[in-house]
């Protein structure tokens, strides 16, 4: 994807504003996506999107970070985060996914059967609600790998972290959550007796 | 998108898990979200054929202060030189005053005040490549702090989790 990404760089850089709008488009729901599951509270998401992408437009002309321009988009906005939840001196706090605009929650079954939309809706909240179970650093992996939609590569730019580091970390993050998964599975069939 | 790294061999009992992570995960912007982005920022774009925005960068503004404050230093020197010859200069038909200066020559004082209002324009871009080689430094150093800063944000977060564990158990 990258590489179709730098002609619409360019193009943005000059004042092209279809170019701008086609970038924001094509980002601004992964950048609100990761930080409004790392942060759970929608208006700071969004006002973190909106931050990061006026920092990108006022940089714009200086990024040359040839073929880096995800892993550059997510550290401005995982650093933004960062600074927020510690300026606020709060924890991250597990996004209440009842609440959670449907569209922010991924699984986005387009199929027009409500039955199939609300089993896909209920499997998407049980992998949220086990993922806000983890530690800070395995729900920003797995939320830079899965929501980002990035490659180790531009996790381990992104974090400033060397590649094997990211690796193992993420591979240690999915363990969890699998331990997580099935510790709650067993405890439904114990609950129901079967 | 790079979903499936060469790097990475998922166990064959983690990978249903990442399938379905992989389709759970994905997010839409709430909707209006990029249109509100846009209004916020699409007046920060370079007008078209304008080049770049130069925003938030200490060169092109040093240099242009500098140039303003050469040009306002070499129009101040002309006018003392003006102002200075006018007081001391001769009738430049009789010579009768002073009796140093001819029809059509310059004083001392203006000679002067013009070879250091010219060595000011030559001292200009000087100036602006000190500037440039400040501007530099400052950005490597911006560099370093932020290396420096994500380093420490790497380690807090390691701390974070260390804590969280020590705990559980």
């Amino acid at each position: 994807m990258e590489p179709l990404i730098e002609p619409t760089l360019r193009a943005a850089a000059t004042g092209d504003q279809e170019a701008w709008r086609r970038l924001i488009e094509a980002y601004s729901g992964r950048v609100f996506g990761v930080v409004f599951r790392q942060c759970g509270d929608r208006e700071l998401a969004e006002e973190i999107t909106q931050a990061t992408f006026v920092k990108v437009v006022r940089t714009l002309d200086s990024y040359q970070e040839q073929g880096r321009f995800e892993s550059w988009l997510f550290r401005i906005a995982t650093n933004r985060l960062r600074d927020e939840m510690r300026r606020r001196k709060r924890q991250a706090t597990p996004t209440d996914f009842a609440a959670a605009p449907p569209e922010t929650l991924g699984w986005t079954d387009d199929s027009e059967q409500p039955a199939r939309q609300l089993e896909a809706r209920e499997q998407a909240s049980r992998l949220h609600a086990a993922i806000a179970t983890l530690g800070e650093a395995d729900r920003e992996i797995i939320h830079l790998r899965y929501t980002a939609e990035l490659g180790f590569k531009e996790i381990a730019e992104t974090l400033d972290q060397p590649l094997g580091t990211v690796l193992a970390r993420g591979h240690r993050a999915l363990k969890k959550l699998k331990a997580v998964l099935e510790a709650e599975q067993a405890d439904g069939s114990r609950a129901t007796g079967t | 998108m790079n979903r499936h790294d060469e790097q990475f061999e998922l166990d064959a009992e983690l990978r249903d898990l990442d399938t379905e992570l992989s389709r759970a995960m994905p997010a839409k912007a709430p909707s209006g979200l990029s249109e509100r982005i846009f209004a916020a920022t699409a007046h920060e774009l370079p007008a078209p054929g304008e080049g770049p925005a130069v925003v938030g960068r200490i060169g092109p503004c040093w240099q242009r202060w500098v140039g303003f404050a050469a040009a306002a230093g070499i129009s101040l020197a002309l006018t003392v030189a003006i102002w200075l010859g006018a007081q001391t200069g001769t009738d430049p038909g009789t010579g009768a005053s002073g009796g140093a200066v001819t029809a059509g020559e310059l004083t001392d004082t203006e000679l002067t005040h013009i070879a250091l209002a010219l060595d000011a324009e030559d001292s200009q871009p000087a100036l602006s490549e000190e500037l440039d080689d400040l501007e530099a430094d400052l950005e490597a150093l911006a560099t370093v702090w932020g290396d420096q800063s994500n380093t420490a944000n790497t380690l807090y977060d390691d701390l974070s989790n260390l804590e969280s564990q020590l705990r559980q158990f």
